[in-house]
């Protein structure tokens, strides 16, 4: 398929200096063999100059207090800045060597300073899939079991996400958790069309409050598109709670990728709402496939 | 919805420990420009706790904070004095009208025209009026007053070589007062200078007459005002920008700036704007979200509304000894310094700004001087990028002239100087192809040189003016065509 080397495209993996940067890579270089197209490792430094360091609250201010004050803090970022960056250049090499010993052949590394969704647009045009981890560096001092960033980054950006918590185990069973609404289609073409998919056993799974006529059909006209094209794939119907059928599922059918739509809904409903993308995100430990 | 969060609970800890710190050094200053315009303390100590909570939300400057100031109170002395506190609610009404409409029009934008020598004159004018305005407490008073403040400040400034963990300016403030009650001294108190707020706010309609006389009553305050209020905040706001390398929305802060100031004069606060010292202080305890303002005007009024007994106990030099060290904080010392060293032209500007702000009590009419002075040394410095170079040609019977440079009415004269028309020439030419003609003096400069070789009976030609006069349209712009650059660099 000559669309899928296209040059310029590659798989850019998002990593922190977390212990999910190793499983981020793991799986990035799993995608990028399959798409036969580079990889990308991004590492962004973010000063979030929306938080202070400061400890000092004397509350008094002496003379020349605006240029010391400036100074300070300008000491305090460089110090910052330069140790991120260097410590982030080893790191970014060590997951280089990963990747290289996983028999991938094109690995660039990429340092960014600013916010995490800012570098990744900018760096949308040229890549096929991202990857990342669904928790980062600050997550284990925060309390939150999803990365705060993961929600502004998919919702940012119209690219493919993968995202991964566990170590890497080479996805044989696939599901894709359909509601025949826009983006569930858009994830149905995109495992109907991706070499990454040819040769994983494919489960369609659809999960209703109630009984409904429409969804046996819908059910069945997705199972032929994907037998259609040869992949080996089977259909369920699940009536229930989604986040409790969903998980349920996923473990009696042993799935281990499963590939969704993500946050359909305005960000003001899963304020109030919650969103089933979150949900399930927190209640599986699966690599997730995002698509917007 | 990112930045929503980002801007009130990023940095929430650091956020409420920050404003704590800021809402003491708010208090002094309310109480101490209540006074100055002429009013109760619980007018300023009303307005810092409206504009901070309400600008918390409406600004365009997070971590920014804002509250009754020196520059605004100085500015209603004589509305206060002639037509008392309602008009000045309804002046402060106004003012925010006015700051909404210049949001709206983003008038913000005209803040580019002031240079930095302007600024700096605009922060030490600031400065010296914050420490000419604890003046009345510190003139024919006992020597217990200076030993108090003296001592205040020593605590402020020692302190925190102790430790940084405690506000020093509230231990200032509690030591002094226990100092005076323990002692019984016989010193002015804050409870002396007015009403202190005995509730919450409430709502109020300025008690005016809605007529003609009234708007002209008002209005010129309120412009003043507005203007005052709107170039300290855009200043402040660059200030906090430079400190946190973060954006703020300048037109979003002017209407925000306007909504805070209406809301003040419907609960009987007067006027305000941000204020320099207490940003900076927030930043420098941490303080980065809107959590830092909000929390900041709320400790204010609790601290004001529900210690209020405690509060009129304070001691005037307690409170004096916190705003000096506000003007201490907020002049700029290096520019004294610098004063050697900068351009002669930059110094004047900056002193200027200073001694008419100073004289006037107006930080309007001083920031227009700066301006004004910093355009004319500005037109006078471009004004000598001109040459007019000429030779001689077909045996001294005619001259051909080039002219480069910047023509425009601050270098027309020179221009015109530049020919010699006593020369006994046939033919004259005038290469003006690699010069710049600004305005209409610069075209009637040319006009009369060409006059004057008339005269002479000199046969004139002009070449190039298209090109030269290509910068006389007003809208102007480099941008606009692809090869301007290259042409403006070539000349």
């Amino acid at each position: 398929m000559n669309s899928n080397v296209s040059s310029g495209s590659v798989v850019l993996a998002c990593v922190d200096q977390s212990a999910y940067a190793s499983h981020v890579t793991d799986y990035a270089t799993w995608a990028a063999k399959r798409l036969n197209i580079g990889l990308d490792l991004l590492h962004v430094i973010d000063r979030n100059p929306e938080l202070a360091p400061s400890q000092d609250h004397s509350g008094s201010i002496g003379i020349n207090e605006q240029e010391n004050l400036l100074k300070k803090i300008v000491d305090e970022d460089e110090r910052r800045s330069r140790e991120a960056r260097e410590s982030g250049r080893r790191f970014l090499n060590e997951l280089r060597l990963r990747a290289l010993s996983l028999g991938l052949e094109a690995v660039d590394m990429r340092q960014r300073h600013g916010g995490l969704v800012d570098s990744l647009l900018e760096y949308q045009e040229g890549t096929r899939l991202i990857v990342m981890g669904r928790r980062g560096e600050s997550s284990g001092t925060t309390e939150r079991d999803l990365g705060r960033n993961l929600e502004r980054v998919v919702r940012a950006l119209n690219r493919p996400i993968l995202t991964v918590t566990d170590a890497f185990t080479e996805p044989k069973r696939l599901m894709i958790a359909y509601d025949a609404g826009r983006a569930a289609r858009n994830a149905l073409d995109m495992v109907c069309t991706s070499p990454a998919f040819q040769g994983v056993q494919c489960s369609l799974v659809m999960v209703k409050n109630s009984e409904s006529r429409e969804a046996p059909k819908q059910l069945e006209q997705a199972l032929h598109r994907l037998e259609a094209l040869g992949l080996t794939a089977d259909s369920h119907l699940l009536i229930g709670d989604f986040e409790t059928m969903m998980t349920r599922s996923i473990k009696e059918l042993q799935i281990d990728l499963l590939v969704m739509g993500a946050y359909t809904h305005s960000p003001w409903r899963s304020l109030f709402m919650g969103s089933h993308t979150t949900d399930l995100l927190r209640a599986s430990r699966i690599p997730t496939l995002l698509l917007r | 919805m990112k930045s929503l969060y980002q801007d009130w609970f990023s940095n929430v800890r650091n956020d409420l420990l920050a404003g704590l710190v800021v809402a003491l050094a708010l208090i002094p200053e309310a109480i101490a420009f209540s006074i100055i315009a002429g009013v109760d303390p619980k007018v300023g100590l009303y307005a810092s706790f409206c504009i901070a909570t309400v600008i918390a939300f409406t600004g365009g400057r997070p971590g920014m904070i804002s509250a009754a100031t020196a520059a605004m109170a100085l500015l209603m002395v004589t509305l206060v004095k002639e037509h008392g506190l309602q008009y000045l609610l309804a002046a402060t009404v106004l003012t925010g009208v006015l700051q909404i409409i210049a949001g709206y029009i983003r008038l913000g934008a005209l803040m580019r025209f002031i240079s930095r020598s302007v600024i700096t004159g605009f922060v030490n004018a600031l400065a010296i009026l914050i420490f000419l305005a604890q003046m009345p407490e510190l003139i024919n008073v006992t020597w217990v007053v200076y030993a108090m403040t003296a001592g205040g400040l020593a605590i402020i400034y020692l302190f925190p070589y102790i430790t940084r963990a405690v506000p020093s300016p509230l231990v200032t403030i509690v030591v002094l007062t226990v100092v005076s009650l323990v002692l019984d001294l016989d010193i002015r108190t804050v409870g002396d200078m007015g009403d202190l707020p005995d509730s919450l706010p409430f709502f109020l309609i300025p008690d005016i007459p809605l007529n003609f006389e009234t708007l002209r009553i008002i209005l010129p305050y309120s412009l003043t005002l507005m203007v005052v209020g709107l170039l300290e905040s855009l200043l402040t706001a660059t200030i906090v920008d430079d400190l946190t390398d973060t954006k703020s929305d300048k037109n979003r802060e002017c209407v925000g700036q306007g909504v805070a100031n209406i809301t003040t004069g419907f609960i009987g606060g007067m006027a305000g704007c941000a204020m320099i010292g207490q940003s900076v202080i927030n930043i420098k305890s941490g303080g980065r979200g809107r959590l830092s303002t909000l929390s900041a005007g709320i400790y204010l009024l609790i601290l004001v509304v529900f210690l209020g007994d405690w509060v009129s106990m304070i001691p005037m030099a307690a409170l004096v000894a916190v705003m000096i060290m506000v003007s201490i904080g907020t002049f700029n010392w290096d520019s004294i310094k610098n004063l050697q060293h900068h351009p002669k032209s930059s110094s004047i500007v900056m002193v200027a700004t200073v001694l008419v702000t100073v004289l006037t009590h107006d930080l309007a009419k001083g920031v227009l001087v700066g301006v004004l002075a910093s355009g004319f040394f500005f037109a006078a410095k471009v004004g000598r990028i001109l040459a007019v170079r000429s030779k001689v040609e077909d045996e001294g019977r005619q001259r051909a002239y080039v002219v480069t440079g910047q023509v425009f009415f601050a270098s027309a004269e020179a221009f015109i100087n530049a020919f010699d028309f006593r020369e006994v020439i046939d033919k004259v030419t005038i290469d003006v192809s690699r010069a710049h003609f600004w305005d209409i003096t610069a075209v009637s400069a040319l006009d009369k040189v060409i006059l004057k070789f008339r005269r002479e009976g000199t046969e004139t030609h002009v070449i190039g003016l298209n090109e030269a006069s290509a910068t006389m349209v007003d809208r102007f712009g480099v941008h606009d065509k692809p090869d301007a650059e290259d042409k403006i660099i070539s000349h």
